[in-house]
C-alpha cells in the first residue's frame, strides 16, 4: 500500500491507538499525548505521498512517533520539566470492579515506572519487541541501528523492568506514581 | 545472530507478577473520546478552505443535465416525426419542451447544491478530512494556546468526526503550504521540530450568562505601551449543537455562518502567529477585535486562552493566573484546562 492508495482519515482510525500507545510507552505523559499524538498525524498528513510502502505502515508511524518523542523529551530535558502524577484512574474501565481497578492501576504504574527506568531508545527496542512483536531486524531497520545494538538495548531494558518489578516486590512506590525528574 | 524468545512466548521465563505487569502494557488503550478530541484538534490545526464540490454532487448534477438532454432528444424526435403542416406547430412544442427540461434540471442542480450545503455529509473516500464546521448555535467555543510558545492551534466545538461543513482533501495544497498555523507548518517542515498543541473542544460545557467585554492591559511590543486585550465574559450560545444532528437552515444563512468561522478562525491563527513572533501589541489587537467581532465566536476559549498566554508571556503572571482561574470556572472540563492548571498551578 502506497501513500497515495491510503486515506488520511482511514489511516488515522486505523492506527490512532497504536501511535497513541507507542507515544506512551516512549514516554510522553498523560497532558501531552493528545499533542504528541497529533503531531505525529499532522506529519503523516504531510507526508502521506510520500510513504512508498515498501515498509510496513506501522513502522513508519513508529518512526515518526519515536521522532517526536524523542524531541519532546529534549525540550523537556531543557526546560527541566516535572512529571506531574499520572492520571491512572482515567485509563481504568469503569466497568471494573473496585479491586480490578485498582490492581490494574498497580499493574500499569508499575509498567509505567519499568518503561521510565529505560532510557528511550531502550524503551523503543523493548516495546517494538516484547509488545509490538518485530523482529531485531526490523527494530534495526526502524530505529536505523545495528543488530547488536537492538539486542543490546534489548537486554538493558529487560534487566531494568525486572529490578522495577522486583522493587515493586520489595515495597517501593512504582515511580509512576510519584513526581520524576526525567523523561518527556 | 538469532532474536531471543520473545517474553509473551516463552512465559516460563517470566515471573507471574512480571507476566502481569508486561501484559499490562500491552493492553495498554487510549481513554474514550480521545480519538474524536485528537481528530477535531488536529482538524482544527489546519486552516479551513472552501469545500470542494462533492463529487456526488457533480454526479447529480451531470445526471440531470444528462435527463435534460435525453427529454430534449425526445421532444426533438417526436417534433421532426411530425410532418407537413403540423411540423412548425410541433417544432414550437419542441422548443417549449427543450426549455421546460432545461429549467427542470437547473432547479434539480440549485437543489443539489443546497442540499449539500445544509446536509452533514460523512466522510467519502475522496475528501479524506472533514473539518467540523461549528453552528452559530453550538454551545461552546474553543480556544487554544498552551505554555510552549512554538506550538497552538485551534478546533471546533464539536469533536465528533464527520460533522463539518467544510471538506478539506488532501490533494488541497493550501492546506499545508499556507497555513498560518506556525506551529502546524513548523511540524509539517520539521516533523517532529514543531509542538501543535491543540485540544478538541468538548460539547456543552459551561455557559455563563452575563456578556461584557472587560479590557486589562497587557505588556505591547514597545516598553511602557500599555496594550489592551480583551476579556471576553460572554455567555456561549444557549442551544447546545448536537453531535450529528443537521440542521436544517436557509442556504444563505448557513452559508454566512460558516464565512463568519471561517474570519474568526482566521483572526485567531493571526494572532496566534502574532504572539507566537512576539508581537504582543498586535496580538493584543487582534484578540481585541475577534472579542468585538465574534462576542460569542466559536473559537472563544481559543481566544481567551491566547489573551492568558499573552499575559502570560508579558509577565504579568498573577494577572494571567487571575484570569486563567476564571476560565477554569467557566469552562472546568475545557481541555485547555490541564495546560492553564500547568501555568499557574491551580
Amino acid at each position: 500500500m502506497t501513500g497515495s492508495s491510503l486515506n488520511f482519515r482511514q489511516l488515522y482510525e486505523e492506527h490512532f491507538p497504536f501511535v497513541w500507545r507507542t507515544l506512551r510507552r516512549l514516554g510522553v505523559r498523560e497532558a501531552d499525548i493528545q499533542d504528541a499524538t497529533q503531531e505525529v498525524f499532522l506529519v503523516v498528513y504531510r507526508k502521506l505521498d510520500e510513504f512508498e510502502g515498501r515498509a510496513k505502515l506501522t513502522t513508519w508511524l513508529f518512526r515518526i512517533a519515536f521522532r517526536i518523542a524523542k524531541d519532546r523529551q529534549k525540550r523537556a530535558y531543557r526546560k527541566r520539566e516535572v512529571f506531574d502524577e499520572e492520571s491512572v484512574q482515567e485509563r481504568v474501565d469503569p466497568t471494573d470492579d473496585a479491586s480490578r481497578c485498582l490492581e490494574r492501576q498497580e499493574e500499569q504504574a508499575l509498567f509505567e515506572s519499568a518503561l521510565a527506568r529505560m532510557d528511550l531508545d531502550q524503551r523503543a527496542v523493548f516495546t517494538l519487541f516484547e509488545l509490538e512483536g518485530l523482529t531485531g531486524d526490523e527494530i534495526a531497520l526502524v530505529l536505523q541501528i545495528p543488530l547488536g545494538t537492538v539486542y543490546s538495548r534489548l537486554r538493558l531494558g529487560r534487566e531494568a523492568f525486572r529490578k522495577e518489578v522486583v522493587r515493586h516486590q520489595q515495597g517501593f512506590v512504582p515511580v509512576a506514581l510519584v513526581p520524576m525528574a526525567r523523561g518527556v | 545472530m538469532t532474536d531471543p524468545k520473545r517474553w509473551l512466548d516463552d512465559q516460563e521465563s517470566l515471573s507471574f507478577q512480571e507476566l502481569k505487569v508486561l501484559k499490562a502494557g500491552q493492553k495498554m488503550e487510549p481513554p474514550s473520546g480521545s480519538e474524536d478530541a485528537t481528530w477535531a484538534a488536529l482538524l482544527a490545526s489546519l486552516p479551513p478552505v472552501v469545500p470542494p464540490m462533492d463529487p456526488s454532487v457533480l454526479e447529480g448534477l451531470n445526471q440531470a443535465s444528462a435527463q435534460a438532454a435525453t427529454k430534449t432528444a425526445a421532444v426533438v424526435g417526436a417534433s421532426s416525426a411530425g410532418a407537413g403542416k403540423l411540423a412548425s406547430i410541433t417544432g414550437g412544442l419542441g422548443v417549449l419542451s427543450l426549455l421546460k427540461s432545461v429549467g427542470v434540471g437547473a432547479i434539480v442542480a440549485s437543489m443539489a447544491v443546497v442540499s449539500y450545503q445544509v446536509v452533514v455529509r460523512p466522510t467519502t473516500p475522496t475528501a479524506p478530512l472533514v473539518v467540523p464546521m461549528p453552528t452559530t448555535k453550538g454551545g461552546s467555543t474553543t480556544a487554544n494556546a498552551d505554555s510552549n510558545p512554538v506550538t497552538h492551534n485551534a478546533s471546533t466545538h464539536n469533536g465528533s468526526k464527520g460533522n463539518s461543513g467544510v471538506v478539506v482533501t488532501k490533494q488541497t495544497p493550501l492546506l499545508v503550504e499556507n497555513s498560518p498555523s506556525k506551529s502546524a507548518t513548523n511540524a509539517i517542515k520539521n516533523d517532529s521540530k514543531a509542538s501543535p498543541k491543540s485540544d478538541a473542544i468538548r460539547n456543552n460545557q459551561v455557559r455563563p450568562q452575563a456578556v461584557k467585554h472587560n479590557k486589562v492591559n497587557v505588556l505591547a511590543d514597545k516598553p511602557g505601551a500599555q496594550p489592551t486585550i480583551p476579556v471576553p465574559n460572554e455567555a456561549p450560545p444557549e442551544m447546545p449543537h448536537q453531535p450529528g444532528v443537521v440542521e436544517s437552515k436557509p442556504a444563505g444563512k448557513e452559508k454566512s455562518v460558516g464565512t463568519a468561522v471561517l474570519d474568526e478562525s482566521r483572526l485567531v491563527m493571526k494572532a496566534r502567529t502574532a504572539l507566537r513572533s512576539g508581537q504582543s501589541g498586535e496580538a493584543s489587537r487582534i484578540l481585541s477585535e475577534l472579542s468585538r467581532r465574534f462576542p460569542r465566536g466559536v473559537l472563544m476559549q481559543e481566544r481567551e486562552v491566547l489573551a492568558i498566554e499573552l499575559l502570560w508571556n508579558a509577565g504579568q503572571s498573577g494577572a494571567a493566573c487571575s484570569r486563567g482561574q476564571q476560565f477554569l470556572l467557566r469552562f472546568p472540563q475545557s481541555p485547555h484546562a490541564s495546560r492553564i492548571r500547568g501555568w499557574c498551578s491551580l
